[in-house]
């Protein structure tokens, strides 16, 4: 991506569609940890003027040849990675090898800006099963998870899985109050994958990137796949035969149930006590509406 | 929230017997009609649980009198 380091960095249309501008004063990019996949990258900003000899780091072109450059001050403007350091302010001008950028490594978590305002995820406990099925249980407790203002989708899908959370809907987001209600159940713990990176998490990504960009702080109802969905809408058919009597015989052929139902087609039962001299058939669709 | 929708199709099983009401009375007797059908019920139900030991229901559904209920009714009708 940046293919002359040292150089001044010139805005341009040249610019990849990985590099967001976060604000309109002059900016010197001083690294980013592209993603090999092209999925979310990361932005780190240097405002022009603080740090005249803010040098542009290659990632990877310049690690061969290995030399020390010295870190400037770095502004996490957005997104890290999970295995970023988290001290940058700590490090300056100490020298660096470069940044580290474990391969396929897509995912991003909150930034590290400091006092930044925090949303809170609202997740309810118990939710939804791991199944994704629906509990009829009552929510309990409710789990909260800090997510920076500001921040985008991934931030917040990143932030779920580290609680070990799969984000299935995020339903409101309320800049007022600083929440976001998501919807999400718990997934199993990712044992035995290499580097810590679970699938759970390449699938994630994977479908992020195909979504628009939205803020939270705006709000935002993006959801996943409609497979993962399905799971709260119940179709059922169902039928029976029973039979009902023949007065031209001698014994009651009327079906007699040892347990007769009164309500066999629900509250609104039409005839009785089931099942006696019908045939039915009962088709039934059943839907859940998102929790508000 | 849960909502769902069903629909009921009802048919006799025997000709000669009749339809029961819910105790199980013989609500409408056989004789006057050899119709098979006896009526088809959409309707639709809101449930919310409120918790664990408590929900909310409401349902709306209308029955539709198939060939044996009207002509097992009397004819002023």
């Amino acid at each position: 991506m940046i293919r002359n380091p040292g150089t001044e960095y010139i805005p341009s249309r040249k610019l990849s569609r990985h590099w967001k501008i976060q604000s309109t004063e002059t900016v010197t990019p001083c690294g980013s940890i592209a993603s090999t996949r092209g999925c979310a990258s990361i932005k780190l900003m240097v405002p022009a003027g603080r740090c005249e000899d803010a040098k542009i780091i290659a990632l990877r072109e310049q690690r061969i040849e290995g030399p020390e450059r010295v870190r400037p001050r770095i502004v996490a403007a957005r997104d890290v990675r999970l295995n970023a350091e988290s001290r940058f302010q700590r490090n300056v001008r100490k020298p660096v090898t470069g940044f580290r950028s474990h391969c396929p490594g897509a995912y991003v978590c909150g930034t590290k800006v400091p006092n930044a305002k925090r949303f809170i995820v609202e997740i309810p406990a118990g939710f939804l099963s791991a199944m994704g099925r629906e509990r009829r249980a009552p929510i309990r407790a409710t789990r909260s998870i800090g997510v920076h203002v500001g921040s985008d989708e991934c931030t917040l899908l990143s932030c779920l899985i580290e609680e070990q959370l799969h984000l299935n809907e995020v339903f409101r987001a309320d800049a007022s109050t600083g929440t976001v209600s998501v919807r999400a159940f718990p997934v199993p713990s990712p044992r035995g994958t290499p580097a810590g990176i679970s699938t759970m998490k390449r699938l994630a990504i994977r479908n992020l990137r195909f979504r628009k960009h939205k803020r939270l702080d705006s709000g935002f109802g993006n959801r996943l796949p409609v497979s993962e969905r399905s799971a709260e809408t119940a179709i059922q058919l169902k039928a029976d035969i029973s039979s009902g009597d023949d007065p031209r015989t001698n014994t009651l052929r009327t079906f007699n149930p040892l347990f007769p139902k009164g309500n066999y087609f629900g509250v609104l039962a039409t005839a009785g006590p089931g099942p006696i001299n019908f045939i039915d058939a009962h088709p039934r669709v059943e839907a859940m509406l998102p929790q508000v | 929230m849960t909502v769902s929708v069903d629909w009921i199709f009802q048919w006799r099983e025997s000709l000669r017997d009749g339809i029961y009401s819910v105790p199980g009375f013989l609500i409408i007797p056989a004789g006057k009609s050899n119709a098979r059908f006896v009526g088809h019920r959409p309707g639709t139900e809101l449930r919310w649980q409120a918790n664990r030991h408590l929900w909310f229901q409401a349902d709306y559904g209308i029955f539709y009198a198939g060939k044996f209920v009207k002509e097992s009714q009397p004819a002023a009708t």
